[in-house]
């Protein structure tokens, strides 16, 4: 299996809202698709998805043009969405019947699911019920919290034992414990040779899980390719230094460049570790206690900042 | 399996109509509607004259007449009715009576009237009935005409509606009571006393009926059928509207569109809310005849059987629709569920057409306005139809228009007034129609339904179809 993406492009009127895309997803795992709010994430993923049209290139399954109705996909949209005054267990059963699950089958992954994502209580209100008295009516999606009524899509979205997932903002909303739980169910997917498409403005989760990205803005590509050989070619440029003297003597005379003074000592920005070991140097034979230093690549948050914040500085 | 534009349809059309059937205004819908025919025969049959049919409860009914000779006559008519089969008639002697050539008839205290009272009503639980009759000439007197003065007993064991119905019967049965007192035989008398009714006919110079204006029963039943039809299309319209504006606003269409498109959606939405409609009127219609079976219980003179309140089958006879056979009733339904279709559909697109519920009378003004259209159009053609052929030939743009088809040409077929023909190529148009809007709402609906801002106008519906849709 694999997933193609081949010079995109999809046109409202004369905007063009997604410009010559291309990625491609030759093995399970995660893939990121990283942009400020109107990269054109969503419209790509509609699109992947086969909701909307677009006006050139390809979208491939497997070495084919995709057809989204003949591929068992499943969908966590950014923007949530259930029928407010139905029964989530109907709601549940028809999504089902949509991606033409037997309705046996389909009520065994609900339970798995239910229990899974603890919201049993809400699937099975009779279980909750006291003996003795009236038994509790069918639990409708506005009587539920936004993070319940998360874990229902999310439900959705896995119904069909999907080969390819799509997770635009899986995260978004939800608590540290909830957002354990998403992410202990991402896991489950990658280990079960799942290909999955997130889209998050959480940077930490990305690196958590993908290993290639791609970084859109105003529908352009930006930045893309593995997450790990992007940071390398970076090199160590970000060092930590916490002291008990001030040492801001020694980063002056050197002419560094301090992104971030804080409690916690110095963020600077060095050109490579060199720089970062002369400074080292000089503190350790001038005798300064030092308490902390760090050299690291940039983090995926600061890729994409100075990314986007170019983009947006050259449009 | 490869999908079509249509795969997944009857998913969503099972699932709406499912959910539509336990929503709480559907169900007060069904209820109150059922109910409504439930006691609509009963009620009607009890206005009419309640248990005037029934046998009676009076043992005897004494009739004394004053200055008139029709006593004969009322005790041969009494006798002749079932409901009075358990009871005697006897004429009373008047050795007073004579027929007054004066206009006005003077009141003079009768003694034997006075005695037979006493005789009669005076006696503990009578049963009895007197009926006294006279005449007044004086048109300017508030009695003027023949008078029935009807006595019964007040201590209980007769109730009042058997007075009452006596009276109506007797009012009813007036003319035929004038004829048999004239010396008509009876079979000319009941044929002399029925309505008198017309039609007009106007003929071609091969001797052709060329125009055949409606009558005033089938002028009643087109309003009627008009009203039931324009509810419905009403009612299902706003509920695909509505139903297509919640899973916007609520994003559920983000989801389900990656199962199906949205061709499916709009068309299980549209067949789920006909099926709705289909159910309520059968269930009306199953009520219908319970309250039929209910009516004969309560009304009927032997009682159990299904019984039409006689207000209706006075007024709707089988003339009414004399060219309802199996054809022309398949014909009527097709055009009716073609237009339904039709409605459905624009209903869908003026759903899509805005983003939020609360938006939503802003854009079902065009589902609104095109239904308004079609039910005025249908209304000025009846209204022209009385008696005479309407707009002549200009009828026919009534007929095959898609707005105003489901509103007149069921019924007109079912009249004898628009012919299978006609019929036949009023569906043909219907299906061109639908197909177009089918064609129009493939080609913007997918636009339409991501749409999320400012409801859109009509004038934006066209330049979408303009533009090219879903071209890869």
């Amino acid at each position: 299996m694999s997933l193609e993406v081949k010079n995109l492009v999809k046109k409202y009127g004369n905007k063009v809202v997604v410009n010559n895309l291309s990625f491609k997803m030759e093995e399970p795992g995660v893939y990121a698709l990283l942009g400020t709010n109107g990269a054109g994430k969503t419209t790509t993923i509609r699109i992947i998805l086969g909701m909307l049209s677009y006006d050139e290139g390809e979208v491939l399954w497997d070495g084919k043009p995709m057809e989204a109705l003949n591929v068992n996909l499943g969908y966590l949209a950014e923007e949530r969405g259930l029928y407010p005054k139905y029964s989530l267990m109907d709601q549940l059963l028809y999504f089902a019947s949509l991606k033409k699950i037997p309705k046996s089958v389909a009520k065994e992954r609900i339970a798995y699911w239910a229990k899974r994502l603890e919201v049993e209580e809400y699937i099975y209100p009779e279980k909750t019920a006291v003996k003795g008295k009236k038994k509790p009516k069918d639990k409708t999606a506005d009587q539920l919290s936004k993070g319940n009524q998360q874990k229902i899509q999310m439900m959705c979205a896995l119904l069909s034992d999907p080969e390819f997932v799509v997770l635009d903002e899986p995260l978004s909303g939800l608590d540290p414990v909830n957002a354990d739980l998403f992410k202990s169910i991402i896991r489950e997917l990658i280990d079960n040779k799942k290909y999955v498409i997130m889209s998050s403005h959480q940077m930490a989760t990305i690196e958590e899980f993908c290993k290639d990205i791609t970084i859109l803005n105003r529908g352009n590509i930006v930045l893309q390719g593995d997450l790990n050989e992007i940071k390398k070619s970076y090199g160590r440029v970000n060092m930590m230094i916490k002291c008990e003297e001030d040492i801001e003597g020694y980063i002056n005379e050197m002419g560094l460049n301090v992104v971030n003074k804080t409690p916690d000592g110095y963020q600077i920005k060095v050109s490579g570790e060199a720089e970062a070991k002369k400074l080292l140097q000089k503190l350790v034979a001038d005798n300064i206690t030092i308490i902390r230093y760090e050299l690291r690549e940039p983090s995926l948050h600061e890729i994409f900042v100075e990314k986007v914040g170019d983009a947006h500085e050259e449009q | 399996m490869k999908n079509s534009k249509l795969t997944g349809w009857s998913n969503v059309f099972k699932f709406t109509y499912a959910q539509s059937m336990k929503s709480k205004a559907s169900i007060i819908t069904l209820v109150i509607m059922c109910l409504i025919a439930l006691i609509s025969f009963p009620v009607m049959s009890f206005i009419d004259g309640a248990g005037k049919n029934k046998k009676s409860e009076i043992e005897n009914i004494y009739i004394f007449e004053n200055n008139i000779y029709i006593a004969d006559g009322v005790s041969k008519v009494i006798m002749s009715d079932e409901a009075y089969e358990n009871t005697s008639v006897k004429v009373l002697e008047n050795s007073s009576k004579e027929i007054s050539d004066t206009d006005v008839y003077t009141e003079n205290t009768n003694n034997e009237l006075e005695k037979y009272k006493k005789d009669i009503l005076g006696i503990e639980n009578s049963k009895d009935v007197l009926v006294e009759i006279y005449c007044v000439n004086d048109e300017k007197d508030d009695n003027y005409g023949i008078n029935y003065r009807i006595y019964y007993s007040n201590t209980g064991a007769l109730e009042s509606s058997e007075a009452d119905n006596l009276a109506g019967f007797l009012e009813q049965k007036g003319d035929l009571t004038k004829y048999i007192s004239a010396g008509v035989d009876e079979l000319m008398a009941e044929v002399l006393s029925q309505n008198i009714s017309y039609n007009i006919y106007a003929m071609d110079e091969n001797g052709n009926i060329v125009s055949d204006g409606i009558t005033g029963a089938q002028y009643s039943l087109n309003y009627a059928l008009l009203m039931i039809t324009l509810l419905s299309i009403s009612f299902a319209g706003s509920a695909v509207a509505t139903q297509i504006v919640t899973e916007k606003s609520t994003k559920v269409v983000e989801y389900i569109l990656t199962s199906v498109k949205p061709m499916a959606i709009i068309t299980g939405k549209v067949f789920a809310s006909l099926a709705v409609v289909f159910t309520i009127l059968g269930a009306v219609i199953v009520s219908f005849i319970a309250s039929g079976f209910v009516n004969g219980v309560m009304f009927a003179v032997d009682g159990g059987e299904f019984m039409m309140p006689e207000i209706i089958t006075n007024f709707f006879n089988s003339e009414v629709v004399s060219n309802a056979n199996i054809v022309t009733v398949i014909i009527s339904v097709i055009i009716f569920i073609e237009g339904f279709v039709f409605y459905g559909f624009l209903a869908g697109v003026s759903g899509a057409m805005v983003s939020k519920i609360e938006e939503l009378s802003e854009g079902t003004k065009l589902f609104t306005f095109a239904m308004l259209i079609g039910a005025y159009l249908t209304i000025a053609l009846i209204m022209s139809s009385t008696g005479g052929d309407g707009w002549g030939d200009l009828n026919y743009l009534v007929y095959f228009l898609p707005l105003s088809a489901p509103f007149i040409v069921p019924s007109y077929m079912l009249f004898g007034i628009v012919t299978p023909l006609t019929g036949i190529i009023v569906i043909i148009i219907n299906f061109v129609f639908v197909l177009g809007l089918i064609w129009l709402v493939s080609r913007i609906y997918e636009q339409l339904i991501y749409h999320n801002g400012s409801p859109l106008k009509i004038k934006d519906l066209f330049q979408l179809g303009k533009s090219k849709g879903g071209n890869k």
